[in-house]
């Protein structure tokens, strides 16, 4: 923590950070949250999801809105719950891309369950609140979220309800202009079990697509996008969409127009 | 005391409808210690390409207003003389017409213990104090301003010609509100002005001390370009008000006050229908007023 950022908490017992407001210099921001899931089941694919995070925090340097992001990291995974923020680990707050190095991003380890209600609803529930301060402030705000999960909640304190109600308010347009929340769910099934079992196999992916589908429907997220297997192109392709989908919600911001659903085929 | 700046345009419904630029500019920054200034420039609508007549006219003031640290004068007409020659040197260099310099000119400096203001046009000064707001409209009859690049293309006889049929064609409006729950009172709080041509011609320069015996200290200083009186559902001083409500005085305060305005107006009417500028001089000061560390400086890069 230094003087550039400023702590909040909201809900029971969920933190976030954020640039501190006076010493923002654009008038209009794009609000950005990045929550990777950190549970056990990503172990073997740690190094691709964290090449992931770097090249979609990466390629938003070139866009040319690029001084008016403000991304947070975080993870999320039952090992956390002890943490404050409940079972999510925040890698950084709201900040300013040009305070961003993504090479020190901090290795994932997956282990534990997966909060995913935690995930999101500190995910959303924390835009909707810097969102406020700068709305306040006459900024002119809009944002974007993506949770990355490779499996459905089972481990969360924050409820169903609780992520929807957020969610809600995120898109009435009354905090920020927009946003947009997206799932993407990944498949970590490996090549190993598919040789020995390619019936478990397939019956595991589908049931992980089928969770994750309906926790989006349920909760109100405004898209579920399925990107497949974990592998590295695969990756690199989800990278590209997050940082596109980053850029075309910058350009929209200030149409004043809703939140729309961006096509992606990872 | 510590001074923000910041400053707006915006281009106005008439000639995003006419495919026209924005032709009003704005200009605001530090001029050294405790030192800051505003300056407004909006270009006349059937001139030529006075979207760059404004801009040079900002630019050339700034440059002349810079002459004037070492003494520290701003007061003189000293500064009028450099901003014009500045302003038909850059005629020349870049080969325009003096009918693409036709635009208005209004700056302000803090300096010290006191305002120094200088119109030449027409538009609004507002000084916002603690207990209250004055506000000044210049007006010119026919709605035909004077331009400081009348005088560099030897056409202040047909202007004044143009006016001969008026003794005072420059109005100025002096009104002065007081925020409710002040403990001050005032009676007559609206002053018509009538000022001659060849005084208009030479630009109203007046000196405020930044504590008013009624109204207490400054706190804001603003200027704005005529767009300020055109819009749509909008009376003049509501839009002053609007336009003064900072809810924070660090970064881009004056731009996002504009924007979150004319997103407001909008829902209610055209929005401003000319184009619309205006420049902030922020003071602030006590200690406890301060929310950031900002300097003039630094709110303003």
């Amino acid at each position: 923590m230094n003087d550039t950022m400023n702590d909040f908490s909201f809900g029971s017992g969920f933190q976030f950070s954020g640039a501190t407001i006076d010493n923002l210099e654009a008038s209009e921001y794009t609000l950005v949250t990045i929550a990777l899931d950190e549970s056990g089941s990503i172990s073997g694919f740690e190094s691709q999801i964290e090449d992931m995070l770097k090249a979609a925090v990466g390629a938003c340097f070139s866009s040319p809105y690029s001084n008016n992001l403000l991304i947070r990291v975080i993870r999320f995974g039952s090992q956390y719950k002890h943490q404050n923020g409940n079972g999510v680990d925040e890698i950084h707050g709201f900040k300013p891309l040009s305070e961003i190095d993504v090479n020190a991003y901090p290795n994932l380890r997956g282990g534990g369950a997966t909060p995913l209600n935690d995930g999101v609803y500190s995910s959303v529930g924390a835009m909707n609140q810097y969102a406020e301060s700068l709305v306040d402030l006459d900024f002119a705000v809009n944002g974007i979220t993506f949770v990355i999960s490779d499996g459905g909640e089972n481990a969360s304190v924050a409820t169903a309800k609780m992520v929807k109600d957020e969610l809600k308010k995120s898109v009435t347009g009354e905090v920020m202009e927009s946003h947009l929340s997206i799932l993407i769910g990944i498949n970590i099934v490996t090549d190993d079990m598919r040789k020995r079992n390619p019936t478990y196999a397939k019956q595991i992916e589908a049931k992980v697509e089928q969770d994750l589908e309906n926790f989006q429907r349920d909760a109100g997220m405004s898209q579920f996008i399925w990107a497949g297997e974990a592998t590295k192109s695969k990756l690199a392709k989800l990278a590209e969409f997050v940082s596109q989908s980053i850029s075309s919600t910058s350009q929209a911001l200030g149409t004043g127009g809703p939140s729309q659903n961006i096509s992606a085929t990872i | 005391m510590k001074l923000f700046t910041d400053h707006s345009f915006h281009i106005g419904e008439q000639h995003l409808r006419q495919g026209k630029p924005c032709q009003d500019y704005a200009l605001s920054g530090s001029l050294g210690r405790e030192t800051a200034y505003a300056i407004v420039s909006d270009g006349c609508s059937s001139g030529g390409m006075t979207d760059i007549g404004s801009r040079l006219m900002t630019l050339a003031t700034l440059r002349a207003l810079h002459e004037q640290i070492p003494s520290n004068d701003f007061a003189t007409r000293d500064s009028d003389i450099a901003r014009d020659t500045y302003l038909e040197s850059s005629r020349l260099n870049l080969r325009l017409e003096t009918k693409d310099l036709l635009a208005t000119c209004l700056w302000a400096v803090v300096h010290k213990n006191e305002v120094v203001i200088n119109v030449t046009g027409d538009g609004v000064v507002a000084l916002e104090f603690e207990a209250g707001m004055i506000i000044k409209t210049f007006s010119w009859q026919k709605n035909m301003p004077y331009y400081p690049a009348y005088r560099i293309g030897g056409m202040d006889e047909p202007f004044t010609e143009n006016h001969s049929d008026n003794l005072a064609p420059l109005t100025i409006i002096e009104s002065v509100i007081v925020t409710p729950g002040g403990d001050v009172q005032l009676t007559n709080n609206v002053v018509t002005k009538g000022v001659s041509v060849r005084e208009g011609m030479r630009g109203i320069v007046y000196t405020e001390s930044i504590i008013n015996t009624a109204l207490g200290n400054l706190r804001t200083v603003a200027l704005f370009s005529d767009g300020i009186e055109q819009i749509d559902q909008i009376e003049t001083v509501s839009a002053v008000k609007a336009l003064l409500s900072f809810k924070s005085v660090s970064g881009q305060f004056a731009v996002r006050r504009m924007n979150r305005f004319l997103q407001d107006v909008k829902k209610q009417g055209r929005g401003p229908i000319d184009d619309i500028a205006y420049a902030v001089i922020h003071s602030e000061n006590k200690e406890t007023d301060h929310v950031n560390n900002q300097t003039t400086e630094k709110s303003n890069t």
